[in-house]
This record gives structure tokens, C-alpha cells and sequence, in this order.
């Protein structure tokens, strides 16, 4: 049997951390937190507990850190884009995505922050004050009078690929992704549907797998 | 990969590597002539293609900023981006779905078929499905196409079966799984598909036919063949100096830069490369 002393043997380097010691010693990290808090904005929130994602997320809170925009512009947009496309099964996190990709387009284009910030303003002023809180029927009102205006077109074309192209979507969704590292379908039920008579070998052959 | 000057005019430049660029270099290179192939793209293989589809259009779709106008959706929607088209070593081979099908006798004379279409400039066409019989056989086989050189078809999937089983109480005689350039079984050096169902975002199991991994290393192995990934920038930038930029076919780029390219591009990626033909 093997002892473990408890007190500090005197490493502080990462080298030193291993079976023999035991130890793992506190390492000069930058602080990641402090960088975090740097942003124009952060929106936070939770899984609702027992959803699919609060299963498979690590936390049931998520944060999103913003750049340009502040907390109250991302929500505005999280709100536009649920109008947009409303999913009641997609967490708020997933629309948190859109302010953060809408975000990042007006960090790097100062044209695009101006065209976000007049058409968040206007959103605003439509619903009387506060776009996020306004009833969902006046919501949409607002949202369906903007149809067509650049504005519109720029949230609208960002939400394909930021409310779609995440792994919370996929999973949310049923979407299994990526085949290839699991081997295809070809082994994996891509004809085992039952409920219809089988093609003959004619009009479909049997497998290489088979 | 062939080293092959600037000033020997026996060398073919082709433009792209695709269906078209990819296989006329192999048939070229075949017949031992010099072939210098200049790819827009980068390469991948296989093993960079990616079972996800925003992030395989980012590597290996057409990206630069396209125009398109008129009424239709896309117009509105997406303006910029027309066509799912590829800018990637092989074209659009990598992106292509492999459907082979032949046209059909009447196919080949749609004005005298369908007669005058007002508006439209209807032609039949100059040969007859008789005369290019052979050179359909010839590319089926080179290609792997399904139900062709005695090559079985495809299982079908769910989706097949459903088709199946309507287009059977429709009253269709022929339903099957179809012509496909996809293995059904290992063919040419290449492995059978594994029904990935990404076979748009670029074969991961090499069953389906893309130039990028049969055509092209097949004109390497000829040591006459010779590729450029990338070529676009570096000869936009250069045509000016080119002799001759009145035909695209013949612009090449300044001689410096034709051999750099030459000499880095494809050996430095050769490695990479797997489930190759050769």
C-alpha cells in the first residue's frame, strides 16, 4: 500500500503534478471571468429542468457575453427572432445565439451596428416602450409591419443559420448530425422501416452489409 | 506530379477540375500528353470533408459574392448566393448527388416532340441517343454507375421504400434504386457507401465518383499531369501579364508564379489523401 503525505511537498510547478505526490498544484491562470465581464452586455438564463438540453447541457445556466450591444438590444433581438421563428420547444438559450451572431456582425461593421440599433429602436417604439415585453399578439403586429425593410431581412437571414446550426437545435429537433464517426446508417436501420411491403431484391438489392 | 515549363507549348491548361476539366485531364494525361490543371479551390479528400452542412458549405461550396435577379424567392432571400455550386479541387463532383441517368431517344429531339413552345427557342439536338450509346457505356464504367457494367444497384433506404410502395400503386412498371455513381460494392479502389446520407458535403467514404479522388490521381500517377489548387487569385492578379488574355483557355498566368504554384500546392497535401484509387 501506498501512503499519500497530506501536507504540501513544496512543487508549484504543473510538471510536478502526478501519481507520486498526489498533489495538484494551483497554477497561474489567466482569470477568464474578469475577460468575461469585459463585454457591452451578458445575457443570462435557464434549462428548464427536465428538457432534453438541461439533460444534456453540463449547467442549466447559460450566459452569452455581447460585444457591442447591450443587454437590453440582445433581448429585443431574442424576442424578434422567437416572433420570427416560433419554437416553443427551443429554449431561450438557442435565441440567445441570434444576439450573439447578430452581435458579432455589428462588432465588425459599424453599419451594421447602426442598422441594428435603429431597427431595435424602432421595435421599441412600435410596442410602445418595450419590444421583449410586449404581448406576444403585439408583438408580432410590430414585427409583420417591418416585413421587407433591411432591417427585417438582416435579423430574419441570420436566424437560418444561428437558431438552426446549433447542437441544442439538433437536439431538440431529433437531428443525430454526423454519421460518418458512427459508421453510416448502413448498419444502423436505414431500411428498417416495416409498415409498407419490402421493394423486391430487383428494385432494391440487398446490402453489401446484409 | 509532372514538372512541366512554362514555355512548352505541348501542355494543356484546363480550367477546373471537375466533371468536366478532371476527366478530360485524365483521358489527356492517358494518352501521354502534359496537362497543367488549374483548380479555383483547395483540396480536400475524404478525410477533411465534414458530416455537417453549414460548415462543409464553408469549405467547399462557391463563396465568393454572386448575384442573381428577377422575381424568384431566391432573389429576395438570398441574393448573393444562387446556386450550391463548389469551388473545392474535383468541383462540383464532391458536392453531386451521383445520379447517372441517360437521355432518353426522344429526348434528344424536343422540338420535333413537343413542337414550337412560344417564347422559347426549342432545338432538338445535333446527334442521337445511337451515336452517344458508347460514350455513355464508357463513362457508366468508369464512373460505377449502378445497373450499368453489370454493377448491382443501391439498397434502398426508408425513403425508397416509401416511393416505392407509391409509385407502385400509381401504376409505375420500373421502380428501383436507380442508376447512381455510388459502389454498391467496392469497386475501382473504392470503398461501398455506408449510406452517411451526406453525400453533399462531400463523400467520406469515397463511394460515391468524384473526380478528386478517381480522375485526377489516376493523371497523376501518369507523371503528365500537373495541378494548381487555388489558382484563382494568383492568376486574376496576373493575367495582365498573360500572352494571350484574349482566350481564357489559353491565359495563363506570369511564369513565376505558375511554377510556384506548380511546385508547393499539391505535394505539400499529397499526404493527406486517402482511400485514393492508385
Amino acid at each position: 500500500m501506498r501512503i499519500f503525505p497530506i501536507e504540501s511537498t513544496g512543487h508549484s510547478s504543473a510538471a510536478a503534478c502526478g501519481d507520486e505526490s498526489g498533489e495538484v498544484p494551483k497554477l497561474d491562470l489567466p482569470l477568464v471571468r474578469r475577460e468575461f465581464l469585459k463585454g457591452s452586455g451578458v445575457l443570462v438564463g435557464t434549462l428548464a429542468t427536465g428538457s432534453v438540453l438541461a439533460l444534456l447541457a453540463p449547467s442549466p445556466v447559460w450566459a452569452v457575453e455581447l460585444k457591442t450591444l447591450s443587454k437590453n438590444e440582445g433581448q429585443t433581438l431574442m424576442a424578434m427572432g422567437r416572433v420570427l421563428f416560433p419554437h416553443k420547444k427551443l429554449p431561450d438559450a438557442v435565441y440567445a445565439l441570434l444576439a450573439k451572431d447578430l452581435d458579432a456582425k455589428a462588432s465588425g461593421d459599424a453599419a451594421a451596428a447602426t442598422q441594428l440599433r435603429a431597427g431595435i429602436a424602432a421595435l421599441n417604439q412600435a410596442a410602445g416602450g418595450s419590444f421583449a415585453t410586449a404581448a406576444p399578439a403585439r408583438k408580432l403586429e410590430v414585427v409583420k409591419a417591418m416585413e421587407g425593410q433591411p432591417f427585417f431581412n438582416t435579423v430574419r437571414g441570420q436566424c437560418v443559420t444561428s437558431l438552426y446550426d446549433n447542437d441544442m437545435t439538433f437536439a431538440v429537433l431529433g437531428y443525430p448530425g454526423s454519421s460518418f464517426d458512427k459508421g453510416g446508417y448502413i448498419t444502423r436501420g436505414f431500411q428498417d422501416l416495416k409498415w409498407l411491403p419490402a421493394p423486391s431484391r430487383e428494385a432494391s438489392p440487398q446490402s453489401w452489409a446484409a | 506530379m509532372a514538372k512541366i515549363d512554362f514555355s512548352d507549348d505541348s501542355a494543356v491548361v484546363i480550367i477546373g477540375s471537375g466533371a468536366g476539366g478532371g476527366t478530360l485531364a485524365n483521358e489527356l494525361c492517358q494518352k501521354g500528353i502534359k496537362v497543367i490543371v488549374l483548380e479555383a479551390g483547395a483540396l480536400q479528400s475524404s478525410a477533411t470533408f465534414i458530416n455537417d452542412e453549414w460548415k462543409s458549405f464553408g469549405q467547399i461550396a462557391w463563396l465568393d459574392p454572386r448575384t442573381t435577379s428577377g422575381t424568384w424567392r431566391v432573389a429576395k432571400d438570398f441574393a448573393g448566393l444562387p446556386a450550391w455550386v463548389c469551388k473545392t479541387v474535383g468541383g462540383t463532383t464532391t458536392h453531386w448527388a451521383g445520379a447517372s441517368l441517360r437521355l432518353q431517344a426522344h429526348e434528344f429531339k424536343v422540338r420535333t416532340t413537343y413542337g414550337e413552345i412560344k417564347g422559347a427557342n426549342l432545338m432538338d439536338w445535333p446527334i442521337t441517343l445511337d451515336e452517344l450509346t458508347p460514350y455513355y457505356a464508357k463513362a457508366e464504367d468508369k464512373m460505377g454507375v449502378t445497373r450499368t457494367s453489370g454493377i448491382p444497384g443501391l439498397p434502398g433506404n426508408n425513403n425508397f421504400k416509401v416511393m416505392h410502395a407509391g409509385a407502385m400503386k400509381l401504376g409505375y412498371k420500373e421502380v428501383h434504386t436507380g442508376n447512381m455513381a455510388i459502389n454498391s460494392f467496392p469497386r475501382d479502389g473504392r470503398a461501398p457507401c455506408l449510406q452517411l446520407g451526406f453525400c453533399f458535403q462531400g463523400c467520406k467514404s469515397g463511394a460515391k465518383w468524384s473526380t478528386l479522388y478517381t480522375e485526377l490521381p489516376k493523371a497523376e500517377a501518369t507523371g503528365k499531369w500537373s495541378c494548381g489548387p487555388r489558382a484563382t487569385s494568383r492568376a486574376s492578379s496576373t493575367t495582365t501579364k498573360a500572352r494571350s488574355p484574349a482566350s481564357s483557355t489559353s491565359t495563363r498566368p506570369e511564369r513565376s508564379s505558375a511554377r510556384r504554384r506548380v511546385s508547393s500546392a499539391w505535394p505539400a497535401t499529397r499526404s493527406r489523401r486517402r482511400g485514393c484509387c492508385c
